[in-house]
């Protein structure tokens, strides 16, 4: 997992090409970890992942309910098959925000990201 | 109809390696990139079902897999020997309702496989519980 930090925003990067139950909890662990650590701003680049399943979609999901409420997580660059994946679950549907670029989902977090 | 069998551990990593077995099978029948993903998916979230709910994670059980292809359907059949699962599930899986989404974290694999797949039954044959799931094709390669 590649993480950076572009002002308060967390950008992570799993860099496997699968995202499923054998890598799924790293991604879910961790997120735990950075909200504990007072992070609420995410995007997570999936520019890498070509296969995700419910696992995956669960530690995304994960995510918002550590959160709860109090930040935001945003996914981008998300291949074909995986954006298909969000729409077959409407989790596209007001649930997380999708963008084509990291740099997109920066700019939608309103300047809370520079 | 050609058969070809697998029997692997009930581990993640071997349910990955399962999967691109699959992927690697999958290009000896016409589906689009779309429908091989559904075939993949639908058997990453079955066995994946088997290893976590029928064996509660046990990973030193087995789960088999069975790939039967003919001229105009491919059919796979995971199996266990853990707990069965409840047929009401199968035919009743669905996506939370939109006021908990954010709420529910699991429970869509089953949904998923009922949506991508063309024809899925659960079944108890000899002593194991068998997920059958087909996908109709457009003739092989």
């Amino acid at each position: 997992m590649e993480e950076r930090m572009v002002g308060k925003t967390m950008i992570l990067r799993p860099v496997e090409e699968r995202l499923d139950a054998a890598n799924s909890g790293l991604l879910k662990s961790r997120f735990v970890d950075l909200v504990n650590d007072g992070h609420r701003s995410f995007v997570i680049d999936l520019s890498a992942v070509d296969f995700m399943d419910s696992t995956g979609l669960a530690a995304l999901m994960s995510g918002l309910k550590t959160l709860g409420g109090d930040g935001e997580i945003l996914l981008a660059s998300l291949s074909v098959k995986v954006r298909k994946l969000f729409a077959l679950t409407r989790l596209d549907q007001g649930v997380f925000r999708i963008f084509a670029s990291t740099e997109e989902a920066l700019a939608a977090l309103g300047g809370k990201g520079s | 109809m050609h058969s070809i069998s697998l029997s692997i551990p009930s581990r993640a990593e071997a349910v990955r390696w399962a999967c691109l077995a699959i992927r690697g099978l999958l290009q000896g029948v016409q589906l689009n990139d779309d429908e091989k993903y559904h075939v993949e998916l639908a058997v990453s979230e079955a066995a994946t079902n088997s290893m976590r709910h029928a064996y509660d994670g046990d990973p030193d059980q087995e789960i088999g897999l069975q790939v039967s292809i003919d001229p105009e359907r491919l059919i796979v059949e995971v199996s266990d020997t853990g707990r069965s699962l409840d047929p009401c599930l199968l035919k009743c899986a669905c996506l939370p309702p939109e006021a908990g989404v954010r709420e529910d974290t699991g429970g869509r694999g089953l949904y998923l496989i009922r949506e991508v797949m063309d024809d899925v039954r659960a079944e108890r044959v000899d002593g194991r519980n068998v997920l059958r799931m087909t996908k109709n094709h457009k003739g092989l390669k």
